[in-house]
């Protein structure tokens, strides 16, 4: 992978591609609230169906494992990319456009928000696991990639399969229809994911904090 | 040593929930109760809960983004004026952007009086310390350093804790920040050891600090509550560290995933407040949101040593708590304990490790950096020389920690025998600086995790062990058991 792909997948809107757009506002529309907030910022998504190759990992990976300590001191995600995984996942080489499939608590160990960064700007559109470390948990919904949290067997999903994953329902499924069902996130999770991460969220509210103080 | 001492703030009082019946239910539902201004919380429930502490390191630097930009294009009345006319009755411009100053345009004919930036929620509840790669490593953490004390200057945090002070979480208890029944949040994932003064403390990242800073708000799922009954005492032999290997082992990595552990009984009454941050620190292993232990006189005494005497506000799980399941664990039949690569819970007896050949030895960090460590250490090594073939690395937790230890001479004793001194801090742990690991080689270490590649390359080993094994292992060159060298 060159340095100017990683960079180019970087700067990309990751986690919102689709298999078509009607399909998605379709999706949402039968779902119907958004909550308020979301709801400001409804042209920035567009849907939540998720398409991507599967990458299947096994349990406990940790934060060290996804990008090691030294790396750390670097906070763009388009730097850390290049070393996920280093020395320590089959050397795969690219990770773009792949669904991270993985066991009990991945992202488990150190707060650092670079792991979920670093996948981000790597490509990795979305991450399905048994179970998560809360804190990468909390962070990945914070930096805007997807993450849900499965409950049925995953063996039917090969490494490399094409995989659609199904972020409001919870379920993710195949080319053959096979179905790995998960938990949708809750409603708070859902909206600071819709609005793309924790800042633009958070942008959303305080620019309406500012316009109630102004009000009353 | 006269401390610098912090603003005072207080807690509220909150025995009683907003309705003013006393409330029913575990520490942790208790505290989240509170902080959310419910009257009861029951597991499950997501809660907007107000932080009464918000904790951070070298992450401020992500969060210090974050913040700025969660600002980025919001104008006006939202957020108070920093910095009003410089030293000289200039005003300075500050870019919302990255907070930075900027010299007037050239063609401004007269500066603005002030430029609006936003400020955080409260300064006095901030404590930000530098320790997980200090000094600076590389231009770019000096760089990463500089950026966090003019923001903390910029925003009148005065708990800066620079280079050199010691470990966060260490900092947080010495200096009087930690008061029993607070809600403290932290960008570190060992925000939990703070749970040894009662206070529910739990990691968040970077990105969600800052939204703290910007509301003093988070929101928190309410987590299931798992006690551990601790009974008897530990043997002499064996430690704290001991203690949290064997839970781990024992309920797994997962095992109080997204949950809160209470621990209780009478064994826990007759630790102290080290082996107390221990085994709350160790509990984050477990994946646990906070590990909490209900504060009585011996935690009371050390706040009151602080020098920051405060009774906080003392909470106690109710006789008819709920939790989600109970265990109880002997300590008498506490073995010393080592957690074998890659995985912190791939716990065995120091007897199915005896004799593996080690390089590099480490002592310190949050988990075991204390003077009770250092001196479980040096009794061992008293009259001993470390092994040629190892490098034993002592990393005081905190500079009130290096100053005991040299006053009661268990430095004297460690550089005498052989051990490498490195400043307060997190030493090598994080895998940053101060005794990476190269490929092949294998470490005994006190810090709290050995996932593959942790403390530098993927190549190196690092198992985990009580300060006791690790002196024991320094001296041997191999991990060695701490009860025979002492008889040997």
């Amino acid at each position: 992978m060159t340095k100017a792909g990683v960079g180019r997948s970087g700067d990309r809107a990751v986690g919102t591609e689709v298999g078509t757009v009607n399909e998605c506002r379709g999706i949402r529309s039968r779902r119907g609230g958004l909550g308020k907030r979301a709801s400001v910022l409804r042209g920035r998504q567009s849907g939540r169906l998720i398409a991507g190759k599967a990458v299947m990992l096994g349990d406990g990976i940790s934060t060290d494992a996804i990008i090691a300590g030294k790396y750390c001191k670097q906070a763009e995600g388009r730097l850390l990319a290049a070393h996920i995984f280093e020395g320590t996942c089959s050397g795969r080489k690219s990770w773009r456009g792949t669904i991270i499939i993985a066991g009990r608590n991945f992202g488990c160990g150190s707060s650092r928000e670079q792991a979920p960064l670093a996948l981000k700007a790597a490509g990795v559109k979305a991450v399905a696991a048994r179970s998560f470390g809360r804190i990468f948990f909390r962070n990945a919904v914070n930096i805007g990639l997807p993450v849900m949290n499965i409950d049925s067997q995953t063996d039917h999903v090969r490494d490399g399969d094409e995989i659609w994953m199904d972020i409001r329902r919870g379920s993710i499924r195949n080319r053959t229809m096979d179905v790995i069902l998960g938990r949708p996130l809750p409603d708070i999770l859902m909206g600071i994911l819709d609005a793309g991460g924790l800042v633009p969220y958070m942008k959303a509210e305080l620019a309406a904090r500012k316009q109630k103080t102004r009000g009353g | 040593m006269p401390l610098p001492v912090p603003k005072q703030y207080k807690y509220p009082t909150y025995l009683f929930g907003v309705d003013g019946k006393p409330m029913k239910g575990t520490i942790s539902q208790k505290i989240l109760a509170r902080a959310a201004g419910l009257a009861n919380v029951e597991p499950g429930d997501i809660i907007d809960a107000k932080v009464d502490l918000a904790l951070s390191h070298e992450s401020s630097r992500l969060a210090i983004k974050s913040f700025y930009a969660m600002f980025e294009g919001v104008k006006g009345k939202g957020y108070r004026v920093l910095e009003a006319g410089g030293k000289r009755g200039r005003s300075r411009y500050i870019s919302v952007l990255d907070g930075r100053s900027q010299p007037p345009a050239p063609n401004t004919l007269y500066p603005k009086p002030y430029t609006p930036v936003p400020r955080v929620w409260a300064p006095q509840r901030i404590v930000i310390a530098l320790d997980h790669r200090a000094p600076a490593d590389c231009e770019e953490t000096a760089g990463v350093h500089r950026q966090i004390r003019e923001f903390a200057r910029r925003q009148r945090i005065r708990n800066l804790y620079d280079v050199g002070e010691g470990v966060c979480h260490q900092l947080l208890a010495e200096k009087g920040h930690v008061r029993p029944g607070a809600l403290i949040v932290g960008a570190d994932s060992h925000t939990v050891t703070a749970g040894a003064f009662g206070a529910f403390a739990t990691g968040i990242g970077a990105t969600e600090l800052a939204a703290v800073w910007a509301t003093g708000k988070i929101w928190l799922r309410v987590p299931e509550t798992v006690r551990i009954g601790l009974k008897g005492r530990l043997q002499h032999s064996s430690g704290a560290m001991d203690l949290s290997l064997f839970l781990v082992g024992l309920l797994g990595a997962y095992g109080a995933e997204y949950k809160a552990i209470e621990y209780g009984g009478k064994g826990i009454r007759g630790l102290g407040i080290g082996p107390r941050m221990t085994i709350c620190n160790m509990s984050v292993e477990m994946g646990a949101k906070a590990a909490i232990v209900e504060p009585d006189s011996v935690t009371m005494r050390f706040l009151g040593g602080t020098g920051h005497a405060s009774k906080g506000n003392i909470v106690r799980a109710d006789a008819d708590a709920k939790y989600e399941s109970e265990l109880e664990v002997d300590l008498e039949r506490i073995r010393p304990m080592v957690a074998c690569p890659h995985g912190v819970d791939n716990v065995k007896d120091i007897d199915d490790v005896a004799g593996t050949s080690i390089q590099q030895a480490v002592i310190g960090s949050c988990t075991n950096g204390r003077l009770e460590d250092l001196r479980a250490a040096a009794r061992i090594l008293k009259g001993k020389k470390v092994n040629p073939g190892v490098r034993l690395i002592i990393v005081p937790a905190s500079r009130a920690v290096l100053l005991a230890a040299i006053k009661d001479g268990t430095l004297k004793t460690l550089i005498k025998e052989g051990a490498v001194i490195e400043n307060p801090g997190c030493g090598p742990c994080l895998g940053a600086h101060q005794g990476i690991l190269a490929p092949g080689e294998t470490c005994i270490s006190t810090t709290s995790r050995n996932f593959q590649g942790r403390m530098g390359s993927p190549g190196a080993s690092i198992y985990l062990a009580s300060p006791a094994t690790v002196a024991a292992s320094a001296l041997k060159g191999e991990i060695a058991d701490p009860r025979k060298v002492v008889e040997g």
